[in-house]
């Protein structure tokens, strides 16, 4: 009897153990279900990358032209570089163009300037040619491949193209030298074009300024393009864009005004010298309106300028919004024997 | 306006061919290095001789704007705008912008932070 009783004690303590076990196991799954739903960077890794996270993959879409089709570019840069952030443990990215049809030289560029980007960050890179034979064609012509391979600052690829990449310093000795071709090029004579260096100069270390406010993430590439009649000069950097730094360092002052008008009309504001410097100096804040001036007054080059969601051909006097935030700043210069001599 | 006597003609081609950005810590050959290392001990000697400064910019690849902000902007940071105009000649045949730009945009300016004090930015390479 006396048995019966423990035993019928034992298993009314053992019920009452399993049902409050089972209590804990739920309340744990919905505290669980809980954390999961909410993003964290490190559910992030684990969800996004799977278990291998210091590798990451990403495949080019058929249509890879930038200028024309500017907003899906950006969409796929800022994919990668969304990836890219979050992923402390990234060491390789594998950019793969296996599908691309059609790229054009912008993008190229702009590809290039990612891969410096990802170099700045210590990141490696390799690549897949386009099965498109045309496409293959436009990269290889541009050395693409030779510079996922390559570690060197400044290199020479082809005939018709030189490119040239940095960090957070200037290097006007480059682009010197390359302007005297420039002028040979179109005119048959070396020499000097102060115009040029100027623009040249002028984005060069406004891509350093803006690029990004951590020195060691500051990057700039810059590309020469030697064809018949006509030498093109692409520039981009990866990073924050002029107008989201301008945003970043004039909130205080001017965040009324800016919020009310479109990017691309800011842009052009910028360039006419209408906003002040950061610095708040009466002698700052010239170098986009002396370009703008070398472009528009005196008819020293063409420039089309993207920077975040800003389309701005100058000498064109065009200008529209994106819808998509193109991470960064590229500068395309057009220049003929007419602009040189 | 009063003229010194004797002129002094120095150019911008021996300190270097390809001139930079503005500050030391932004690149090689710098406004802000020019003025230090050249345009300051320059200008100190034709004032001391009582002399005119030429500075010729011809010769060079070219100028950033910056560049020549930094460099001749200083200079009427520490002696005033008067005694620049007074002593200097900023001289060039294929640029002659740059003279535009000095008296209508780059003195004013560097003489308004004169007189507010506002001191430039000295950098490190």
């Amino acid at each position: 009897m006396r048995s019966c009783n423990k035993s019928r004690k034992y298993w009314l303590l053992k019920e009452r153990r399993i049902q409050r076990d089972i209590r804990k196991r739920k309340k744990r799954a919905k505290k669980h279900k809980r954390l999961k739903s909410s993003v964290t960077p490190h559910d992030f890794r684990r969800s996004r990358f799977g278990e291998d996270n210091t590798v990451l993959r990403h495949c080019f879409p058929k249509n890879c032209e930038f200028l024309d089709n500017t907003d899906a570019f950006s969409a796929q840069l800022n994919k990668i570089l969304f990836k890219v952030r979050f992923n402390r443990h990234l060491k390789l990215v594998v950019l793969d163009l296996t599908r691309v049809e059609k790229i054009d030289q912008a993008a190229i560029v702009t590809i290039l300037t990612l891969i410096n980007y990802l170099n700045c960050r210590m990141i490696n890179i390799y690549g897949y040619a386009p099965m498109n034979d045309e496409a293959k064609r436009k990269i290889e012509e541009t050395g693409f491949f030779h510079h996922v391979n390559s570690s060197k600052s400044v290199m020479k690829i082809g005939k018709d193209v030189i490119c040239s990449r940095g960090n957070d310093k200037s290097n006007q000795n480059m682009f010197a030298q390359q302007i005297e071709n420039i002028v040979e090029h179109l005119t048959g004579t070396k020499g000097p074009c102060g115009s040029l260096y100027n623009i040249l100069g002028e984005i060069q270390l406004n891509s350093i300024d803006h690029s990004s406010q951590n020195s060691e993430h500051k990057n700039w590439f810059m590309s020469f393009h030697y064809e018949k009649d006509k030498c093109t000069i692409a520039m981009a950097d990866i990073g924050t864009g002029i107008i989201n730094s301008l945003d970043l360092l004039l909130k205080q002052e001017f965040y009324n005004k800016i919020m009310l008008r479109s990017h691309s009309q800011i842009l052009i504001d910028l360039f006419k010298g209408k906003y002040q410097s950061s610095t708040k100096l009466p002698n700052r804040n010239n170098g986009l309106p002396d370009i703008y001036d070398a472009v528009v007054n005196n008819n020293k080059a063409e420039l089309t300028v993207i920077t975040n969601k800003a389309f701005l051909d100058i000498s064109g006097n065009k200008f529209r919004n994106l819808s998509v935030n193109f991470p960064g700043t590229f500068y395309l210069i057009k220049v003929t024997k007419q602009h040189v001599s | 306006m009063m003229k010194a006597h004797s002129n002094i003609e120095k150019k911008v081609l021996e300190f270097s061919q390809h001139p930079g950005p503005r500050y030391i810590n932004q690149g090689k050959d710098s406004g802000e290095e020019f003025y230090k290392s050249y345009l300051k001990p320059w200008f100190e000697d034709a004032l001391k001789n009582n002399c005119t400064l030429t500075i010729v910019l011809d010769g060079t690849a070219g100028y950033l704007s910056s560049f020549i902000d930094e460099a001749f902007g200083r200079l009427v940071y520490d002696y005033g705008r008067m005694v620049v105009e007074k002593n200097l000649i900023v001289k060039s045949e294929l640029e002659t912008i740059w003279n535009h730009k000095l008296e209508n945009k780059i003195y004013p300016a560097w003489e308004y932070r004169r007189e507010q004090h506002i001191a430039p930015e000295n950098t490190h390479a």
